[in-house]
């Protein structure tokens, strides 16, 4: 991988970058709420 | 509220990495922002490896000493080895869109072989939910836990092994890393940051399992 040198132009391609990162990180801070809720839910029992 | 300080850490190294892979990481030259979903991608499928393998190392030593800390240890990092892996599943084609041209190839094996091992931990998991007693479900989910490991190898050796449109390793590899100073930085910390998220998730999911059997053992008890 490289670096951009003076003048390059580059592809526009951050809506797949945002797009990606909004899902990972979702998908890891929803895993996160069902461990918590999972052992409230025992706790509770 | 008592707030553990390994979650709080570990949710903290992956805010500062993203904050860092943001706004203090260079746009790679070719493939502009699209690069940068290499510091979750990378991160997650090496905790996702990570995950499996002791799932591997705990399930065989369960079988030997049939101590059932293990079989929880074990059920644990499986279930964080394929939230890891969904998000390798995921972040890889958003990549491989602007990069290839296409999301997914059937013909790839580093990306087919990925979501077998998918399968199989899904299966694994599925496979734990359909067996009552605690100790046959134990013995066959460590079974199915060794056999699944095995494609780890297989997986990373595949883009040696055959045409792949996926890039061979820029940073594990004999020779030097082919990286910018900058942007290996970002991945050695995206590394650390997701690997104390992987642990934090396994603590708070074994804590799960350990708090449902007691719970179990109690009511059967009673009963």
């Amino acid at each position: 991988m490289q670096l951009p040198q003076k003048g390059n132009t580059m592809p526009e391609t951050s809506g797949y970058y945002h797009l990606a990162y909004t899902i990972a990180l979702s998908i890891y801070a929803a895993y996160a709420l069902s461990l918590y809720l999972r052992r409230k839910r025992v706790q509770a029992k | 509220m008592k707030i553990s300080w390994l979650p709080a850490v570990a949710g903290a190294a992956v805010l500062g990495t993203v904050i860092r892979a943001a706004f203090f990481t260079p746009l790679e030259a070719k493939q502009g922002a699209a690069q940068k979903i290499y510091y979750i991608h990378v991160p997650s499928a090496w905790v996702a490896f990570l995950a499996f393998f002791l799932v591997a190392v705990a399930s065989g030593v369960y079988l030997w000493i049939r101590d059932p800390r293990l079989d929880r240890f074990a059920e644990s990092s499986a279930e964080v080895g394929v939230v890891f892996t969904t998000v390798v599943l995921i972040t890889g084609p958003l990549w491989a869109k602007p990069i290839w041209g296409t999301y997914w190839a059937w013909w790839d094996v580093r990306l087919v072989s990925t979501l077998f091992l998918w399968f199989i931990y899904v299966s694994y998991i599925v496979l734990r939910g359909a067996v009552e007693s605690p100790a046959l479900r134990a013995r066959y989910s460590a079974v199915l836990g060794i056999l699944g490991a095995l494609l780890i190898p297989f997986i990373h050796l595949s883009v040696y092994l055959f045409a792949t449109m996926h890039p061979m390793p820029i940073v594990g590899k004999p020779s030097a890393p082919s990286l910018p100073v900058e942007m290996l930085v970002t991945l050695l910390l995206s590394l650390v940051s997701f690997t104390l998220l992987y642990l934090a998730f396994v603590r708070s999911r074994y804590r799960y399992a350990a708090e449902r059997d007691a719970a179990a053992a109690k009511r059967e008890y009673d009963a």
